[in-house]
């Protein structure tokens, strides 16, 4: 049985964007222009008044506009090139969402990076005996940084506070446990 | 986890986004001189531009056709999706189990886990095969690895309910859900 392989396509595409959202407004808006297009040249091909502009009024406007055009070509030909931009970063961008992918022995295991962060603060904020919301934690990639405002009057052991996330992130894989700062505020709270 | 073809969109994307702004270019060359002046050495765009009267039908033959295609390709989007877990064939017999099931079971273990908000089962055809994919909310300020370890009990009870292993994809996530539920306390 080949569960691997697919494990592997569920959790790369559970990792990256689907550009399928944004495809399928540009599919759309591109059928709305194409027919356009199309009606006015039937139009003009059956003799008829145009809807707007006739094939041939659109095209030396487009190339060549008169004073009246020349504002709306302009804020077309922005618009167009500002569209076209954002279109090819998406294609080409890799797209990831905020999602760790996490060696596991069975199936395939993707952690939002707010998980892994709420995680760290956890064994930070139990390690270091500070409430709950006195501990917060970022998670980047592998990196994660623990930010602690410690109770007045209790120290904090930076050390023990870093192997303690240390030790919580090895459980889920022992990359993120690689590199972790701890940071205590010089300023306490009271409990 | 769907069917859409990600390669595709890509390169549906690229391809309307580089028209746009060679269109958008072409028309700003008309207006902006400085545009003009920019691509002027590279090519020479043409400052009119007759539209002879027999290629009007090919012009609207081709839009249709463009019309055609995007519209197929956007309502035959995503797909994939499937109510039924495990299918067993044995001869003329089918034995299938639907996804209810698995959502069951996997509630059920889940069920009274700390920090676990809530769990959400879907299945998939990935590549001829059966895929689920369980996503479970953890609670804010949760700890991920004691969920974790859950969910691997879960899988392990699914293994044995259902005879195989059918490939799974775990997802902790956060969500709204466990945005407004209760932060853990520090006892």
């Amino acid at each position: 049985m080949s569960n691997g392989s697919v494990e592997r396509r569920i959790r790369r595409r559970s990792v990256h964007r689907s550009r399928s959202t944004a495809v399928a407004v540009a599919l759309v808006v591109l059928a709305l222009v194409a027919a356009w297009i199309g009606t006015e040249s039937v139009l003009r091909a059956i003799g008829r008044p145009p809807l707007l502009a006739d094939p041939q009024t659109a095209v030396d406007a487009a190339l060549q506009p008169d004073a009246a055009f020349v504002t709306i070509a302009e804020v077309i030909a922005v618009v167009l090139v500002v569209l076209g931009i954002v279109l090819i970063v998406l294609a080409l961008k890799p797209g990831r969402q905020h999602r760790s992918v996490v060696q596991h022995d069975r199936g395939a295991v993707v952690i939002d990076t707010r998980i892994v962060a709420s995680t760290a603060a956890n064994a930070a904020g139990t390690a270091a005996g500070v409430p709950e919301g006195n501990a917060s934690a970022t998670a980047r990639g592998r990196r994660t940084d623990v930010r602690i405002v410690p109770v007045t009057g209790i120290p904090v052991d930076e050390q023990a506070v870093q192997a303690a996330v240390r030790d919580r992130l090895s459980g889920l894989d022992e990359r993120f446990g690689r590199n972790i700062r701890v940071r205590v505020d010089e300023k306490g709270t009271l409990a | 986890m769907t069917k859409s073809n990600r390669t595709m969109n890509r390169i549906i994307l690229f391809v309307l986004g580089l028209v746009a702004v060679v269109v958008g270019l072409t028309i700003g060359a008309g207006v902006v001189p400085a545009v003009q002046d920019a691509i002027k050495p590279t090519v020479d765009l043409p400052s009119s531009l007759d539209v002879p009267a027999s290629s009007l039908w090919i012009v609207a033959a081709a839009c249709a056709v463009v019309i055609v295609l995007a519209l197929v390709w956007v309502f035959t989007r995503g797909g994939g999706g499937t109510s039924v877990a495990v299918r067993e064939r044995s001869g003329e017999d089918a034995v299938t189990v639907n996804v209810a099931l698995v959502r069951d079971v996997v509630e059920h273990e889940l069920a009274g886990v700390r920090d676990v908000v809530g769990s959400r089962v879907d299945t998939y055809l990935v590549r001829k095969q059966r895929a689920a994919r369980i996503r479970v909310a953890v609670r804010r300020g949760g700890d991920a690895v004691s969920v974790l370890d859950a969910v691997d009990r879960a899988v392990a009870v699914l293994d044995r309910t259902l005879g195989r292993q059918v490939p799974v994809l775990v997802h902790l996530t956060g969500g709204t859900r466990s945005a407004l539920a209760k932060s853990t306390r520090v006892h």
